[in-house]
């Protein structure tokens, strides 16, 4: 037997000197560099023990030294208290029982001189039972129990439900760094648990907890990204102890905290996947212009589909695939509590004076796109992001809930002096590879006069020519060219701890990559004597700039209230320059000639040329879209003792839109014209909350959450457009013809209530929701059906029997089951008249026709989600992972179905529920630090979803129908599937060398040919830090799978298509493109997309040098986006392709996303 | 020593007590709600349920049926351009920019999907339920109303039926949609279904119009006209026995765009692609232009690039605001010609040439627009400058052919050529390609395709359940 000694450690003694609002300890010459601060850290806790017990160290070794105990207690490993020994002590003194369990174990003990003096006996026999069992076992009635320490020991210490009531307070300070860089890190949140006690540290990392209670205090110190530390401190009264943590950057997400409906909650209690987004973090390794960009790759299950490359143009989101097909998909989004306006697909998402993109191009998307309302906040103001994805998660904020919520905190001020941030980034994007060529095939009749043919039309006299050409790849010809950005932030953060703010300002100025050509240019100087304005020249434009912030006010110890407020101006410009890139595909210029031949189609497979010397022929139309964004919310929480919180929230989001599309007068040989609107949306948020905590028998906590909200969304759009401009104007006053105004106004509200119970354990977290909504449009109330919810989470990885210790540090195992639901609008169910004046009978009279068919059989669709999954820390927390599987069925789904025109002609419209229809996939995420060392640190995110689109089926009487002239609802296929008639086989048969459409045999059935949204995606993030982060590469990669368009370019240039011209194309492309007029299928794919999405490269400076030029920290970066694309797509760009508005996807050739670099300094004082 | 200060004790029984009045209060969401009002934006349903309302439900149902006939997408433009009346505008005209038209593919019958004819469809479809919605409200809120109005709804119905027929292929579904219910999809009609249908339509209006000569003249050239669709000669004779030979019913229009104009407005009002008249198209046409028939007055336009001249039909100003007729008593002696002539009864010659010679195409300038003239003939003033007697050219077939040439000329632009076409082929056993225009077509450096009708849209096909497509693209 190994001789077993005790030795007394000596602790280190620090003083603390005061300065108002600002701690600064006495002792920062004790300060150590990395390496020392886990030994000191040890050091520390056995000090702390040691003042707690009277520091006794048991070990099984004879040397004395501090150090070694601390060595062997972490050769011990974290798990000490479970391993397994047996026992058989019959009479045995305590001191002696404990030094015989620390042999057996081979760990270190550490308990007091009382402990010691302790002469009872214990009789107690266990075999294979773990060390924490048997030291209860054997400390059973003593008052004593055993704990382990950060440092890997096991303690006994005094058990503080049985311990005598320590007197008086003292404090305790520190001092919070990162483990890697040793740079303090402000904000992180020190509690000591158990109480209501809770400081954040102030810029240089530092923090006070006054009026501790004498005693042992838990002190858990918590920063979002990082891995929570927790430390068992003594205190003692009136006197002060330091306690110094040096964070790792977790993998684990477990200990981050989350907001939900009912305020705040540890992740580990909350059952559902939350995506939580630590801006900060992305903002320094990725180029970020937006909250979409945020967002994009950085939550599985999100799917992202762009509406076009220009500056400001929206994307619609997605979570968990088209969970409703009701015509709003977009989930909602909450600022500080408050909504904000968040219907980024509805047709409101369109430039309002509903200005065509191009009437009458093959590359129209309807109306202009204008900026979401989400990318209207500002990612600079922003910190930290939370995404629900489903109604699981989302019952409780209500039925508007139903397609998700993003969540959105500001930043918070932080107690200490003024710490200002400063950052600005300059960059430039230009549109990178080739666009395809396209074909003429030119032959002359016989008069000599010049034919365009395709293989399938005659050619005259004879072919004479096949041409290839690309306008767009021509760089005297093209609209292509650089575009530029800059932004610029500043912004500052302090306070004292009654007062904290946070402000922070942002200007964001970017032009697209459109431009006029020169010849355009010289054109334009010829026909009106002046040069063209800006705005022609360069039409693409976003301007931005906001403003945001936070005051957070302690009134007294028990009450908060913070206020925030948002407000951003934007301006975005376009022209119909965007519509030239499709009359450029189909332009063909004989450079001998100089001769410009403009092929036009119809959409038929015949087409015609015009011969002109116009380039571009439409450029003149300018569209803008102005918006100012204000929000203003106010929370007030109450926190009037350890077990009852209550909390307002209020706030106002207000959008002002101006838009307008002007023609200037002498344009296009008009007297030019312009359309007008004015629109504002209004929401209103009242939230109001309590929770109460009580502890239960059997270790039980009882949480009882409740609350009510009440949102109030208004809307009030009014249009209108002139004729004929007053000459050298360009507004409404002196326009000759002034038409019909038009006017959009919408008045709903909700409101509703809640209830939430939760129980929690130490391994178990169980809650259950129910809440009852009343919705309002208009006054006409309706009454929602409850909505309940149900979730659990259990901790299996600390029951004693897990087997799998040594590889999990943590497995949660969580499922959560949620109603959400849907009402249709209630006019939805109404047959409506319009009133217009028609000339009837040899008058005008006014006239009433019909104008909806309504349904009065709508019933409310409703959603049900359940979800499960675990999330598991591995490899002492060097890895984890979050895993979630979802069922997400929708019944009475609610559909705006068309009409076919044999009952009211083209364009009618009608709600139905149209059935049920069931999402179901899987999420995962996978983060990982490959290596940890002081030079390198490599890290990896890889997050992979996949989603299962179905209709399960269709309401009685509901046939499978069209949404779109490929896309179908159809049971037991996916909500607007791609579908054609196939085309069934082709064959030369008169061995002419091409295929004629009587040669290809094209099915007479549609064929389902694939989903309309990815199926398949995921993202990986991955960070090399060297130097202790002195020099950061980051790189992130999305690849997506199963998404299946039409590539609506290639079809309607058809006839320009190698296909159609060269008899040496394929026949497979032969035969595609000649029963274009029968089927779209040839032009159908399903699209598998690996895009190198962005590339960081940043060089820290260390605190010293950042010193030397007055900073405290200083950042350089170069960040570029879109660097690579890796697809089988035979188009441009396959992931734009969603339109402003609805749900329906196809590659239409707008401006596709263009690749940026950009160059971003970032101090900090 | 510290001492640890207690706080406030809280009213827990009153924050306990506020919750609950919240959350109870919650439980009547109209307390907090708003007040009832439909969006201002938003008809209110009730205004439509009295007697001015269904009256305004009525004038809707003929201006849309105005706009199916002779509207800026009707029946009258497409089937003019499908047969030799018009000529799509970019005939020979490549190059000059003014391409985009569907109109070509329909001028050369060489559409086999959907086309610019969808539009008409829609619109005569549009037409039919907003005749049954204003058949219902009159039923419903204004039962004192003269019951001629359903008559004549009933007669519109009727024709609007006879377009569908005329133009469509084969199989036109004619979906219903009641008065403040439901609709119901049906599948394809076949065209003689669809005339007869149209016939019951004339005889529901002859039955409630009785105190309406207007009505009942229109319900009985209607009856008539579907009749010929039938085949059934003498009943179409005897439906038109009672219609006067001064008889008129034309629909009217306004000048301009803002109001329901005719489709000449669109046609030749604008600046770009102008359907033309056409003269002898593609071989088979009548010479309307090149004739100098005063029933078909044209004015040179200009010529394009290759020096070819371009006419207009001067028939309808371009302002779109000339009525055009949608039937008269000429139809109805027409009607009469030809079950004469199918009778083998030699009055039909008589019947026609009292026609041109008994007759006065009225030369009155319009009284609001000096610049028009209203070229329509009337009854009974005594001949017809450059008119001759028609002679009997003795066959069988140019007997038909002299027929359907003066229903040509007679009924020019008013929606009646391309029903007539179709029932040469059907009823007289000609074939398409001496009936239609056929040849070489230049527009689409090709030849005229075989097409008839026009194809029943796609959307229709989408979107209903029941319709799978033409059952017919014959005649």
């Amino acid at each position: 037997m190994k001789a077993w000694t005790r030795s007394r450690l000596l602790c280190a003694d620090c003083r603390v000197h005061s300065v108002p609002n600002v701690v600064r300890p006495a002792c920062t010459g004790r300060d150590r560099p990395l390496g020392s601060i886990s030994l000191l850290a040890a050091v520390a806790a056995m000090c702390v023990m040691a003042q707690r017990v009277g520091a006794q160290v048991v070990t099984p070794a004879s040397d004395t030294s501090a150090t070694s105990a601390v060595e062997l207690s972490s050769k011990s490993g974290v798990d000490a208290l479970h391993r397994r020994i047996s026992i058989d002590f019959t009479n045995v003194r305590l001191r002696d029982a404990l030094l015989e369990i620390a042999r057996r174990a081979g760990i270190g003990i550490v308990h007091g001189d009382s402990v010691a003096a302790d002469e009872r006996s214990v009789t107690v026999h266990l075999k294979n039972a773990t060390v924490n069992d048997v030291l209860r076992a054997v400390l059973k009635g003593s008052g004593y129990r055993p704990t382990l320490s950060k440092a890997g020991m096991i303690v006994i210490v005094r058990d503080s439900r049985r311990a005598e009531v320590s007197t008086g307070t003292g404090e305790v300070y520190g001092r919070i760094r990162d483990s890697t860089t040793v740079q303090p890190l402000m904000g992180a949140v020190v509690v000591a648990r158990g109480t209501t006690l809770k400081v954040v540290t102030n810029d240089s990392g530092f923090y006070v907890l006054s009026h501790i209670p004498a005693g042992v205090n838990t002190i858990v110190v918590r920063m979002l990204g990082y891995a929570p530390e927790e430390r068992e401190v003594v205190v003692v009264d009136s006197q002060t102890v330091r306690a110094d943590f040096a964070l790792r950057m977790g993998m684990s997400r477990l200990p981050e905290v989350v907001t939900t409906a009912t305020g705040s909650r540890r992740r580990l209690e909350v059952a559902n996947d939350i995506t939580i987004i630590r801006v900060d973090s992305v903002l320094q390794t990725a180029p970020i212009r937006s909250v979409t960009d945020l967002l994009e790759s950085r939550v599985p299950g999100l799917t992202v589909q762009h509406t076009s490359g220009a500056p400001g143009d929206p994307s619609r989101l997605r979570l968990r695939g088209a969970s409703s097909i009701y015509a709003n998909n977009d989930p909602i989004i909450i600022v500080d509590g408050v909504r904000v306006y968040s219907a980024q697909s509805d047709p409101r998402s369109g430039n309002l004076t509903s200005a065509s993109i191009n009437a009458t191009s093959p590359a129209s998307t309807g109306t202009y796109a204008a900026p979401s309302p989400l990318d209207q906040i500002d990612p600079e103001s922003i910190e930290t992001i939370e995404v629900l994805k489903g109604p699981s998660a989302a019952t409780l904020y209500g039925t508007d809930a139903a397609n998700g919520v993003i969540v959105i905190t500001t930043r918070r001020g932080r107690p200490g002096p003024a710490h200002w941030r400063a950052s600005a980034s300059r960059g430039l994007s230009y549109m990178p590879g080739q666009y395809p060529d396209a074909y003429l095939r030119f032959g002359h009749d016989y008069t000599g006069d010049l034919l365009f043919c395709t293989l399938g039309s005659p050619c005259g006299v004879g072919v004479d020519s096949l041409v290839r050409f690309q306008a767009l790849n021509a760089p005297d010809l093209t609209i292509l060219d650089h575009g530029n950005a800059t932004e610029m932030s500043l912004g500052v953060d302090g306070g004292s701890a009654g007062l904290s703010y946070s402000f922070t300002g942002t200007m964001h100025d970017e032009t697209g990559i459109l431009k006029l050509p020169d010849y355009e240019f010289t054109r334009y100087q010829e026909l009106h004597g002046a040069t063209p304005p800006d705005w022609m020249q360069n039409p693409q434009s976003l301007s931005r700039w906001s403003w945001t912030g936070n005051m957070l006010a302690h009134l007294g110890r028990s009450a908060d209230v913070s206020v925030t407020s948002t407000l951003t101006r934007e301006t975005q410009q376009r022209s119909s320059l965007d519509t030239q890139l499709s009359a450029l595909m189909s332009t063909y210029v004989d450079r001998a000639s100089g001769t410009f031949y403009q092929i036009t189609t119809n959409g038929n497979a015949s087409g015609n040329y015009q011969l002109t010397n116009v380039l571009v022929p439409d450029f003149y139309r300018r569209v803008t879209d102005q918006a100012t964004n204000f929000t203003n919310g106010a929370t007030l929480n109450w926190h009037p003792s350890t077990w009852l919180t209550g909390s307002v929230d209020a706030g106002l989001n207000v959008i002002d839109r101006k838009d307008e599309a002007l023609l200037p007068r002498d344009m296009l040989d008009t007297l030019g014209s312009l359309s007008s609107a004015d629109g504002s949306s209004v929401v209103s948020t009242v939230n109001l909350r309590a929770v109460a905590t009580k502890s239960l028998p059997l270790g039980f906590t009882l949480q009882f959450a409740t609350g009510a909200n009440y949102t109030k969304t208004s809307i009030a759009d009014l249009s209108t457009n002139v004729q004929g401009l007053a000459a050298g104007t360009t507004g409404l006053n002196g326009a000759g013809i002034v038409g019909a105004p038009s006017e959009n106004v919408s008045d709903a509200a909700n409101a509703g209530w809640y209830v939430e119970p939760s129980f929690a354990h130490k391994r178990y977290f169980f809650s259950a929701g129910l809440r009852l909504d009343g919705g309002s449009t208009y006054g006409t109330h309706v009454s929602l059906p409850t909505f309940p919810k149900l979730g659990g989470s259990w901790l299996i990885s600390d029951e004693s029997w897990f087997p799998f210790k040594s590889l999990f540090d943590i497995l949660r195992l969580r499922a959560a089951y949620g109603h959400a639901g849907v009402q249709p609008g209630i006019a939805d169910r109404l047959r409506l008249y319009g009133s217009s004046n028609a000339f009837v009978n040899g008058g005008i009279a006014q006239v009433y026709t019909l104008s909806q068919l309504g349904n009065t059989r709508l019933r409310p669709e409703r959603s049900t989600e359940l979800e499960s999954g675990f999330d598991a820390d591995l490899l002492d927390d060097r890895v984890s992972v979050t895993f979630s599987a979802y069922r997400k069925l929708r019944k009475d789904a609610l559909l705006q179905v068309p009409v076919a025109p044999s009952v009211y002609g083209n364009n009618v419209n009608i709600w139905e529920n149209i059935g049920v229809v069931r999402n179901t996939g899987v999420e995962a995420t996978l983060t990982t630090q490959l290596l940890r060392t002081d030079l390198l640190t490599w890290s990896w995110t890889l997050g992979v979803s996949r989603n299962n689109n179905l209709v399960v089926s269709l309401a009685d009487g509901v046939q499978p129908f069209n949404v779109g002239i490929d896309q179908r609802i159809a049971p037991g296929y996916p909500l607007y599937g791609m579908w054609a008639k196939p085309i069934v086989g082709f064959a030369d048969a008169n061995h002419d060398g091409i295929i004629e459409p009587d040669e290809v045999q094209v099915g007479d059935t549609l064929a389902y040919m694939g989903e309309a949204a990815p199926r398949y995606e995921a993202s990986l993030h991955t960070t090399f830090s060297f130097m202790r982060g002195a020099i950061r590469v980051d790189a992130g990669l999305d690849y997506q799978n199963g998404l299946t368009q039409l590539n609506t370019v290639a079809k309607n240039n058809r006839i320009l298509s190698q296909a159609a011209n060269d008899p040496g194309a394929p026949f497979s492309e032969q035969a595609a493109v000649v029963v274009l007029d029968q089927t779209d299928y040839g032009l159908i794919q399903t699209v598998n997309t690996l895009r190198f999405n962005s590339l960081s490269v940043a060089f820290n400076a260390s605190p010293t040098l950042a010193r030397r030029f007055g900073m405290s920290a200083l950042s350089i970066a170069l960040q570029g986006s879109n660097l690579g694309l890796f697809t089988n797509y035979r188009g441009k760009d396959p992931n734009v392709n969603a339109y402003a508005s609805g749900n329906l996807v196809a590659d239409t050739g707008v401006l596709p996303q263009p690749r940026s670099w950009q160059l971003v300094v970032s101090t900090h004082y | 020593m510290r001492t640890v200060s207690r706080r406030p004790r809280i009213r827990v029984d009153a924050l306990l007590g506020s919750i609950l009045a919240l959350v109870l209060g919650s439980c009547s969401p109209g307390t907090v709600l708003g007040n009832d009002a439909l969006p201002p934006d938003v008809p209110d349903p009730t205004h439509v349920q009295t007697p001015d309302g269904a009256l305004a439900i009525y004038r809707g149902a003929i201006s849309q049926f105005g706009q199916a006939f002779g509207g800026h997408d009707g029946d009258i433009l497409s089937g003019g351009i499908l047969t030799d009346e018009l000529q799509d505008g970019l005939v020979g005209l490549a190059g000059t920019g003014t391409s985009g038209s569907g109109w070509m593919f329909i001028d050369a019958r060489s559409f086999s999907n959907s086309d610019a004819t969808d539009f008409t469809y829609s619109a005569l479809q549009s037409a039919r339920g907003q005749i049954n919605q204003a058949l219902g409200a009159l039923r419903a809120y204004a039962p004192n109303a003269p019951v001629a109005l359903q008559g004549r709804l009933h007669a519109l119905e009727g024709y609007d039926e006879i377009f569908l027929a005329d133009l469509f292929c084969s199989g036109v579904p004619l979906s219903t949609l009641d008065f403040n219910g439901d609709f119901t999809y049906e599948p394809g009609s076949p065209t003689d279904t669809i005339y007869q249908r149209a016939a019951v339509q004339f005889d529901s209006a002859l039955t409630l119009a009785t105190d309406s000569a207007d009505v009942m003249n229109l319900a009985r050239v209607g009856k008539a006209r579907a009749l010929l669709g039938l085949g059934d000669y003498p009943a179409a004779e005897e439906a038109v026995a009672g219609v006067p030979d001064d008889f008129r019913e034309a629909i009217t229009y306004a000048a301009g765009k803002e109001l329901s104009s005719n489709f000449a407005l669109s046609a030749w009002g604008s600046t770009s692609l102008p359907p033309t008249m056409a003269d002898r198209e593609g071989g088979n046409g009548l010479p309307y232009r090149s004739s100098g028939d005063p029933r078909t007055p044209s004015a040179f336009l200009g010529s394009n690039q290759y020096g070819v001249p371009i006419y207009r039909p001067t028939q309808y100003a371009t302002d779109g605001s000339t009525p055009i007729v949608l039937a008269s008593g000429v139809e109805a002696r027409l009607t009469e010609a030809e079950a004469q002539l199918h009778a083998g009864e030699p009055t039909w010659l008589p019947t026609l040439n009292a026609l041109r010679t008994d007759g006065s195409f009225d030369t009155q300038q319009d009284p609001v627009d000096a610049t028009k003239t209203d070229t329509l003939w009337h009854a009974g003033s005594g001949g017809v400058p450059g008119l001759a007697p028609l002679e009997d050219p003795a066959t069988a077939d140019r007997r038909l052919d002299v027929l359907f040439q003066e229903r040509g000329y007679w009924l020019f632009l008013t929606g009646h050529r391309q029903g007539d076409l179709r029932r040469l082929i059907r009823e007289y056993q000609r074939n398409s390609e001496s009936v239609y225009p056929t040849g070489a077509y230049a527009g689409l450096s090709g030849l005229y395709g075989i097409y008839v009708n026009a194809p029943i849209p796609q959307t229709e096909q989408l979107y209903n359940p029941k319709f799978h497509g033409c059952l017919n693209r014959g005649a």
